[in-house]
């Protein structure tokens, strides 16, 4: 990880492009995507205004089932909205 | 607990943990870090393997040494803890929870719940928050507006015999 992120800098996007809505009262930001109308992925997203390490960068990639490197594009702008929903409808039609 | 019975020097042994984690097929990365733990059992003593035994065995050891205060994580310690209970309510089962630095935090996370985690300055603070974290996803889950895809539906299930809802 290259680059370092802060919280902001994850929900942001996920506003933006996800539309995912955050829930401010719990311990974290906490938003669902919803896939088609199900609730899909969570995304959680502690307060403040730290670093993100390398392991939470990883943890929460995988609550949105990206791999990192989807995950940076996301944060980083390249990867839409619309890109992101195609890649999660290939992870839905894979599952068996 | 057996710290009262207990014959060995635990101060002799710590700093040759790493070499006694290699020496039970850990690796050094793996060692078990030194803090104190809270078990009253040893967990998962059924399906027990010899790694949670190890690191059972090694914690035990090690706990009662005194000026672990001044331990400091390394960049690969896992500290292991169990939790018996979430805010007032009190867990089906203990769930352990594995910490590990991250960057200038820790995280604290369970194989069993991956959806889960909680962050802090101290091993103390990320399993504080994820305690929190664990009750508010349960809490989140009791929503049934919307449909939950059959992931979410399962760890609904789990979240609910482990809480005893």
């Amino acid at each position: 990880m290259g680059v370092s992120y802060n919280s902001l800098d994850v929900l942001k996007p996920c506003k933006t492009k996800l539309n995912v809505e955050f829930r401010t009262t719990g311990p974290h930001f906490t938003g669902w995507y919803l896939l088609d109308g199900v609730k899909w992925a969570r995304i959680s997203v502690p307060k403040g205004a730290k670093t993100i390490g390398p392991s939470l960068f990883g943890q929460m990639a995988k609550e949105l089932k990206l791999d990192k490197g989807d995950f940076v594009r996301l944060l980083d702008c390249p990867l839409s909205g619309d890109e992101y929903l195609s890649i999660q409808r290939r992870i839905r039609d894979e599952q068996p | 607990m057996m710290e009262g019975i207990m014959s060995i020097d635990a101060l002799s042994m710590v700093p040759s943990l790493s070499v006694a984690a290699r020496n039970y097929g850990l690796s050094s990365r793996q060692h078990v870090s030194s803090s104190a733990t809270k078990y009253t059992s040893i967990p998962s003593c059924e399906q027990s393997t010899t790694l949670t035994a190890t690191r059972y065995w090694l914690q035990h050891f090690v706990a009662p040494v005194q000026g672990l205060g001044n331990y400091r994580a390394g960049a690969f310690d896992v500290f292991v803890r169990t939790v018996d209970c979430v805010g007032k309510r009190e867990l089906c089962r203990p769930l352990t929870v594995y910490v590990v630095p991250d960057g200038d935090s820790f995280i604290a996370r369970a194989h069993e719940f991956e959806q889960v985690y909680g962050v802090g300055d101290s091993v103390d603070d990320s399993l504080e928050d994820f305690k929190l974290c664990l009750l508010d996803l349960s809490e989140d889950l009791s929503d049934v507006n919307t449909p939950y895809s059959s992931e979410w539906e399962q760890v609904r299930t789990q979240l609910s015999e482990l809480m005893g809802k």
